[in-house]
């Protein structure tokens, strides 16, 4: 097949569009935390709190019962088992269609019928998705998280069979070997038309893939000392090496036309061979070891600890993955076992990504997923919230932190999370706040009217009650002479008052029950006033 | 209902001694500042606080040259039955495709010898006896997809030409309109959409046009009390400067939401509207009328009516899709009334992502289609049917329907003869030219015009986010021209003045840089405004000493 490969209708050229440029990181207005707590080992048992932190970063949010099972444990040997359990999950199955090659020989009708039929696919393959991240939690994280990093826009490559293949790619590598991984990304359909590695011939070497392989995808431009990671020269000799891939549109695969590789000679990073794709890949990881490591480290932390990076502990994350030859899992191991990861300053200094947000809720009542219309809404809704999965704004993945939060995404997300915890949207899927209390407190506990209001919040906010400021809630209702307030409860944390009394919503407290009549929406209610609250869009 | 906005955290505007102390963290601070890393695609706020009752100067002057009128876009998401709505009864064709579904000619309200009305519009059939409602028939579009998303995203962009697919046809009209909204941003918003998820309606090319009142609860809130975050009492860590950093957006989002309580403030409902299902409806098209009654400057509102993905359960006479329709009728009239003779300024149009499949499916439904009727409402319409009721005999490989109006037709007519666009203004928000169709009653005259054709405004310039940003002092400006032209690069503040000309010549193509240095300036939001030859382009950026 002669290139251009193929030629895409009128219709759909305004879905690849004019590759943008690249946005500067965005700014940091936060310093590093200040703990001195390092990479090593945690060596408490884990608090519910602590465990409830863990699972909120490491897989979106953990569900009463995941929490519970981690918590009293040692953080090293909880960790390790969450990772284990994330390796061995199987890979999903893939969807109905993942085989229906293109019809290139067929008529126009037949050909727009199958371009119809993308937008329908990419729809489904977002959804399930969505539906595979609430499931399976670690794993689905980190795809995420590499889909943001190895980032690529299905508006240039269009067809879902590439999406869908390109998902696989990160999502088998996603705990494996960094390096492994690398090579497998630049050979990926998808990211082979993204970045016009498909282009790049011995004839007209392309450098746009080099450039973003060493620039995002490993190294970065500079050191942390700043020195230059790399020069041009460096860049155009790369491409020479990563020449020959082209895609096959028949089978959406990656093919290597000898012709159009070029075997000479080139120096990279001051060596000198005959370097092909895999060679140039060595030579990388040779000769940028340290460099890989420190920029990958950082990324992490920025991810999963803080966005501003702590450089001790940076610097032994680095150290961590070379130590370990650029396996995933080790790091992940360190990092979430670490006292670093468990103080104080950290938990809750996060702005929650759409997906946090949808898929954390989901995950923190474990109560299921909502049905395929129900999962569509949520993907909308993240479109509207600017985290389009398959379609992040630019090869450097989405902006993040601060940029999450705007006065037009903040009232969005109040909305959109009043909607799913009223499930209007949903069907008959719907979240039961009464089910959660009951997981979450005795029940039969005289003081669980003062119990579960402040469990619930416990459950769904990262920071602590104290530091939520709550003024003028409504008075107790009832008669307060014959019922007095519990001497343990008014002299407890004034919190728990304040939550309560929201929670009662005017209820006199000592009739109070979760068996009582309209406690359904009571509690509902009350969930929603928490996810209206600033603190809860902290992770 | 404490959702959003809760009266119990931070302090009242309006009273106690928070108040001074918010008031002046407000009044202290520009606070767009805080804003600059959201601008974009996020609403702008006005420069000083808001807390004046009557309007600006500067909003009256905007209004004297500009006509008051104001369009109410009603959505009736999930695609609506056009057949079942205005139905052909004298076509065997339609009774045959619709054994169980079809509207029996002895019920339905007659319109014209072959066309009547379903009876649940009962409640319009006065407002169409007096010329108040125009029903524009067999709109659609071009290769429909028969998706929802890509059928919404159809009507709400309005194009599918290049470079504006992310846009929305109303975001692209106020820009047009509103070409100083850059250099004066409002203290209200121009477009208010009420309750649902914001599309992408409101988005113009380079700005947010409008605001999402999230949900009626919000609206409720801010009606009531308008209390704010404390933005102070955050603890000094961490997570507390992030805190801090989500309450400072959620009191600027609050900042739109008070020129919305004072607009509410000014006005009531004078009826009081029907009982009907879905019971949002009647809210949020009663609280349009307040905002439009209580003049708070918006010029185009929107409201969806979901419901009308009618696969199965839709009934005939009565069922799924009457309890709508008998919902959208009573509430429009409802509506109207309440607006009394401000109803005059106010047109409502109609529009649904696709109509529905001619034969019925065999549970109670209809399978997504493709052309329907639209409707306006109210006085500025011109009573009566437009275009001709789609054949049944002659449909597409799907079964379905083949249009005979393009929706951007209906669009060009609204822009040009009511919002008082010249035909190349029109094409210039529509990407394409339209003969307006005869559907307004008095067409405004020409107030905004075009200043080249559609076919000249290839996006061949782009300006880039300055870097660093914020920045302190000096910050660097990238841009790309496409053609040969004179380029001028200026910095403005918020006010409108000319801090300074960074670039003034004549430059061929390619990419350029140019260095800003503020020495001298306070902290705050800046503007900086690209022109080249005719084409323009602007960025925000804020300096934080």
């Amino acid at each position: 097949m002669s290139d251009p490969l193929f030629e895409v209708p009128r219709k759909f050229r305004h879905y690849f569009k004019e590759r943008g440029q690249k946005p500067s990181a965005s700014e940091v207005f936060s310093a590093p935390v200040q703990t001195s707590a390092g990479l090593d080992p945690y060596d408490q048992p884990l608090t519910r709190r602590e465990a409830a932190h863990l699972f909120r970063r490491i897989a979106f949010g953990g569900s009463t019962a995941q929490i519970e099972a981690v918590v009293g444990r040692l953080a090293p040997e909880a960790v390790h088992q969450i990772v284990q359990e994330g390796i061995q999950s199987p890979m999903p199955a893939p969807p109905s269609w993942h085989q229906d090659w293109p019809p290139w020989g067929e008529s126009e009708t037949v050909k727009q019928a199958y371009f119809d039929k993308q937008f329908g696919w990419a729809e489904e393959l977002s959804a399930v998705w969505l539906k595979q991240m609430v499931e399976n939690g670690l794993r689905d994280r980190m795809t995420l998280f590499w889909h943001d990093h190895f980032a690529t826009e299905r508006d240039t490559y269009f067809y879902a069979i590439l999406a869908h293949k390109h998902l696989t790619t990160l999502r088998k590598y996603a705990l494996g070997n960094f390096r492994d991984f690398v090579v497998a990304v630049g050979i990926d359909p998808a990211m082979l038309i993204y970045l016009d590695g498909r282009l790049s011939t011995r004839q007209s070497p392309n450098e746009n893939y080099a450039r973003e392989l060493v620039e995002l995808f490993t190294m970065g431009q500079f050191d942390k000392h700043g020195n230059p990671n790399y020069t041009q020269e460096d860049i155009v000799e790369l491409s020479r090496a990563l020449t020959g891939y082209q895609v096959d549109y028949r089978y959406f695969r990656a093919h290597l036309t000898q012709s159009l590789r070029d075997a000479t000679k080139k120096t990279i990073f001051g060596r000198t061979e005959r370097f092909d794709f895999g060679g140039a890949h060595l030579v990388l990881f040779e000769e940028r070891a340290p460099q890989i490591a420190d920029f990958m480290a950082r990324k992490l932390y920025r991810e999963f600890v803080f966005v501003a990076p702590h450089e001790a502990v940076v610097e032994q994350l680095a150290q961590c993955f070379l130590d370990n030859n650029f396996e995933i899992a080790p790091v992940l191991e360190a990092l979430f076992s670490s006292r670093h990861f468990y103080s104080e300053e950290v938990i809750g200094a996060q702005l929650k990504s759409p997906a946090a947000m949808f898929v954390g809720i989901l995950r923190t009542f474990g109560q299921g997923v909502p049905p395929r219309s129900g999962l569509n809404s949520i993907r909308y809704g993240m479109e509207r919230l600017s985290q389009n999965i398959f379609d992040p704004p630019s090869v450097a993945g989405w902006p993040g932190y601060r940029s999450w939060i705007s006065t037009s995404s903040l009232p969005e997300r109040w909305s959109q999370l009043s909607r799913l915890l009223q499930s209007t949207q949903f069907g008959i899927f719907r979240l039961n706040g009464v089910k959660l209390a009951r997981e979450l407190v005795d029940e039969n506990d005289d003081l669980a009217v003062f119990k579960v209001p402040v469990a619930i919040a416990e459950h769904l906010l990262a920071v602590p009650l104290e530091d939520i400021s709550i003024d003028a809630p409504p008075e107790f209702a009832g008669d307060l002479i014959t019922h007095p307030i519990p001497d343990e409860i008014q002299n407890g944390p004034g919190y728990v008052l304040d939550l309560t009394r929201i929670f009662l919503r005017g209820f006199p407290w000592y009739s109070w029950s979760l068996n009582r009549q309209g406690i359904a929406y009571q509690t509902m209610e009350y969930i929603r006033w928490i996810a209206g609250l600033p603190e809860y869009q902290l992770n | 209902m404490e959702y959003g906005v809760s009266e119990r955290f931070g302090s009242c505007l309006e009273h106690g001694c928070a108040h001074t102390d918010e008031h002046s963290l407000w009044s202290r601070r520009n606070f767009l500042t805080s804003l600059g890393q959201a601008i974009g695609s996020s609403i702008v706020l006005g420069s000083t606080t808001v807390n004046a009752l009557a309007r600006s100067p500067e909003l009256d002057m905007l209004h004297r040259h500009d006509s008051e009128r104001i369009l109410v876009l009603l959505q009736l998401g999930g695609g609506n039955d056009g057949l079942n709505t205005i139905i052909p009864v004298e076509d065997g064709y339609y009774y045959r495709a619709r054994p169980t579904l079809s509207i029996p000619k002895t019920v339905a309200l007659p319109l014209t010898d072959t066309l009547g009305l379903h009876p649940a519009l009962k409640s319009l059939r006065g407002r169409y006896d007096d010329g108040q409602m125009a029903i524009i028939q067999g709109v659609g579009y071009k290769n429909s997809s028969l998706s929802h998303f890509q059928g919404t995203d159809n009507w709400m962009s309005a194009t599918a030409s290049v470079g504006h697919d992310a846009s929305g046809w109303v975001g692209r009209k106020l820009e047009f309109s509103h070409p100083d909204f850059e250099t004066k941003p409002r203290e209200y918003p121009l477009a208010v959409q009420v309750g649902g998820i914001s599309s992408r309606l409101f988005d113009g090319q380079e700005y947010g046009m409008g605001m999402t009142m999230a949900n009626v609860d919000v609206f409720r809130r801010l009606v009531r009390t308008g209390r704010l975050f404390d933005e102070k009492s955050a603890p000094d860590n961490a997570y507390g400067n992030e805190v801090a950093f989500v309450r400072r957006i959620a009191n600027d989002t609050f900042t739109y939401g008070r020129a919305v309580q004072e607009a509410a403030a000014r006005a009531g409902n004078a009826v009081s509207y029907p009982r009907v299902v879905p019971a949002y409806l009647t809210e949020r098209l009663s609280i349009v009328a307040r905002l439009i009654k209580g003049r708070l400057g918006a010029r185009v509102y929107h409201v969806g009516l979901g419901g009308f993905d009618t696969h199965g359960s839709q009934g005939s006479v009565y069922g799924r899709h009457a309890t709508l329709l008998n919902a959208m009728a009573e509430t429009v009239n409802a509506f109207l009334n309440d607006l009394g003779e401000l109803n005059k300024e106010v047109l409502v149009m109609t529009f649904s992502e696709f109509g529905r499949r001619v034969n019925e499916n065999g549970s109670d439904g209809t399978d997504h289609g493709t052309a329907a009727p639209l409707f306006l409402f109210g006085p500025g319409a011109k009573g009566g049917i437009l275009g001709d009721a789609p054949s049944l005999r002659d449909l597409d490989a799907h079964g379905n329907l083949k249009y005979g109006i393009d929706f951007r037709a209906v669009y060009s007519t609204v822009l040009q003869h009511w919002f008082g666009f010249t035909g190349p203004a029109s094409a210039q928000v529509l990407g394409e030219s339209f003969d307006p169709l005869d559907i307004i009653a008095n067409p405004s005259n020409p107030i905004y015009t075009g200043a080249e054709p559609a076919a000249e405004i290839p996006n061949s310039i782009a300006l880039h986010q300055n870097y660093p940003n914020p920045f302190n002092p000096a910050t660097t400006i990238e841009y790309r021209i496409g053609v040969q032209s004179r380029v001028k690069l200026d910095v403005f503040d918020l006010t409108g003045r000319r801090i300074q000309t960074l670039v003034d010549r004549t430059q061929p193509p390619g990419q350029y840089s140019a260095q800003f240095d503020a020495v001298g300036l306070p902290s705050g939001t800046y503007l900086y405004k690209l022109r080249a030859g005719t084409q323009v382009a602007s960025r925000r950026m804020v300096l934080l000493r």
